[in-house]
């Protein structure tokens, strides 16, 4: 079955790139969830697939394809990355739709090198679609300096709580307001909108929260398009987790579960505070 | 002139229904005043959109379309009727507005009987009587009457040359279509990527449908497909063993979308680098030709 190992097929050879992928959904609902901005940065590692999206310098989405979802995975070198249009990579994967009990289609990913196209090559039944997208040179990604040393809290919550409490906020402001408090022991979501304050708290004890790891109460305010952004990620996620650092910068991971290969994938979200109030 | 229909059979109804539902769109799509003919003979009825109403240059035009539907009365229908003027002139040909004819059928539920037939109001009519089933034993059924406003075509007035089916004598190369499913939901995310697709059909049952746009380029390939022999004594008809059109992906889109009833297959003829030229056969009731002239570069 599945193993870790990263394996060389005779055909992979010539690629810097190879991988095959049983069923091409996976891909498309991985690359679905970061594609709030049209053009993404690919990258190949020795670990598996990087596809980030940026705006505006301000945010970051990437979802994280690990190898051991792949059936076949092999880079030539340490890491490649090219820029593409993200957009039109998720219509490619998804040509054939997806019409229910039947084999799903299967996926092969082919990059020659600087100045070829990504090659992606789809099967379906008998019928192949072959599509080869343009790519551009890499840009260089903002380094969020999300020091993983500098979170003062952490927060596992279930997908479920997140999404309601999401739900119930104003959209009439474009600012939220994150609250983790370490005296009322809970997590409060505040927008502040025309007819009024609207306070969601989630208390640590909550069936929803799975882990409430607080150092040092915060009080921060972050755009709502950022959590917008990553609405498609939650809701294919079953846990998240809320981390932020003593500069008020948001790390929001999704534990993405796939249920065909009974594995998991990871989407994260980063973010800095609008203001900072201490 | 007389015309009488009777629909009894509540899938009849449904059917009938779906047959104006798809010419409606088609209309809304290719003919500028959304309009087409409406053929009647003892035989067969006809909807027909000439290639000279639906010059399409307004709208993104990229190529002449035009159809022509033919459906058997008899298993359509549960009764018709039809008497031209005399016995020479033993056809009806009306132009009318396939909306309101479907806006009439779609009107209300429970319809228990639909009456169709052609009267003289201010001006000619088709009037469709709509039976509906009573609410409750108590009350008696209710009938609702639409007039809608039709123009008699004269046939003084028409040539030999005019309404007449597309002819097939041009063809090159004749394919049967893969599934629709596939071939909708694939068109439909080409359009996202491009403005024109080219089709490539073979005479050993292959056919691909290539986009090339600054983004991406995008190939799918549908293999063992059924040809069918074109009639090789006709004057102009030359074989091809490799055919190509290029359309455009909105028209195609719009056809395949206009579709509102299951098609049994749907044959494809080509005029190389002209126009392909759709067959869509439902049981041996309908046959829907459908054309989209190809594009140069």
């Amino acid at each position: 079955m599945n193993t870790t190992l990263i394996t060389r097929s005779n055909e992979g050879e010539k690629y810097l790139l190879y991988a095959k992928l049983d069923n091409a959904k996976i891909l498309y609902n991985l690359a679905k969830s970061v594609n709030f901005k049209e053009h993404a940065v690919f990258c190949a590692l020795d670990s598996g697939l990087k596809i980030s999206c940026e705006d505006a310098k301000s945010t970051q989405g990437i979802a994280f394809v690990h190898t051991d979802l792949f059936q076949e995975y092999s880079v030539k070198e340490d890491c490649v990355c090219i820029k593409i249009n993200l957009s039109v990579l998720i219509e490619c994967l998804n040509i054939f739709g997806s019409i229910v009990n039947s084999i799903p289609t299967a996926l092969k990913i082919c990059y020659e090198g600087y100045g070829h196209p990504l090659s992606l090559l789809l099967e379906d039944n008998g019928i192949i679609t072959e599509c080869n997208i343009k790519t551009m040179e890499a840009d260089s990604l903002v380094n969020f300096e999300f020091d993983f040393d500098r979170i003062i809290n952490k927060i596992i919550i279930k997908s479920e709580g997140l999404k309601e409490a999401l739900s119930e906020i104003d959209v009439s402001n474009d600012i939220i307001e994150i609250v983790i408090s370490i005296e009322k022991q809970f997590l409060r979501l505040s927008s502040f909108g025309l007819i009024g304050d609207t306070h969601i708290d989630i208390p640590a004890s909550s069936d929803y929260i799975e882990s409430f790891d607080c150092k040092k109460t915060q009080v921060n305010r972050y755009k709502v398009s950022f959590f917008r952004n990553s609405l498609k990620a939650l809701v294919s996620s079953s846990k998240v987790a809320l981390r932020i650092t003593d500069s008020g910068v948001m790390g929001i991971q999704f534990l993405i579960p796939i249920p065909e290969l009974s594995k998991m994938a990871f989407v994260e979200f980063y973010f800095c505070p609008d203001e900072e109030i201490e | 002139m007389k015309f009488g229909v009777k629909l009894i059979d509540s899938s009849n109804i449904e059917y009938f229904t779906q047959i104006v539902s798809t010419v409606s769109k088609l209309c809304s799509k290719t003919a500028s005043d959304k309009s087409c003919a409406l053929k009647l003979t003892p035989d067969m009825v006809f909807f027909i959109l000439p290639e000279f109403a639906a010059n399409n240059l307004g709208s993104g035009g990229s190529g002449r379309t035009s159809f022509w539907i033919s459906l058997d009365p008899k298993s359509i229908f549960d009764f018709y009727i039809c008497e031209g003027k005399s016995m020479d002139d033993n056809l009806i040909m009306l132009e009318i507005q396939a909306e309101n004819l479907l806006r009439a059928l779609k009107s209300s539920p429970n319809m228990k009987m639909v009456r169709i037939k052609l009267t003289k109001r201010q001006t000619p009519c088709i009037t469709v009587e709509i039976d509906l089933h009573s609410m409750s034993s108590k009350t008696s059924s209710r009938t609702i009457t639409h007039d809608i406003p039709v123009k008699v075509i004269s046939s003084s007035k028409l040539s030999s040359n005019d309404f007449q089916e597309p002819n097939i004598n041009m063809t090159n190369l004749s394919i049967l279509m893969p599934p629709i499913k596939i071939v909708k939901h694939m068109i439909e995310r080409m359009k996202c990527l491009s403005d024109f697709v080219s089709l490539e059909a073979s005479d050993q049952g292959t056919l691909t449908f290539k986009i090339d746009a600054d983004a991406v380029s995008v190939c799918t390939y549908f293999r063992n497909l059924t040809n069918f022999p074109i009639h090789a004594q006709r004057q102009n008809a030359c074989e091809y063993s490799l055919c190509t059109v290029r359309l455009s992906l909105k028209r195609l889109s719009d056809f395949i979308n206009a579709l509102q009833f299951q098609p049994n297959k749907i044959i494809c003829n080509f005029v190389n680098n002209k126009y392909a030229h759709f067959f869509v056969i439902h049981n041996e009731d309908l046959v829907l030709q459908y054309l989209i002239s190809s594009v140069l570069i």
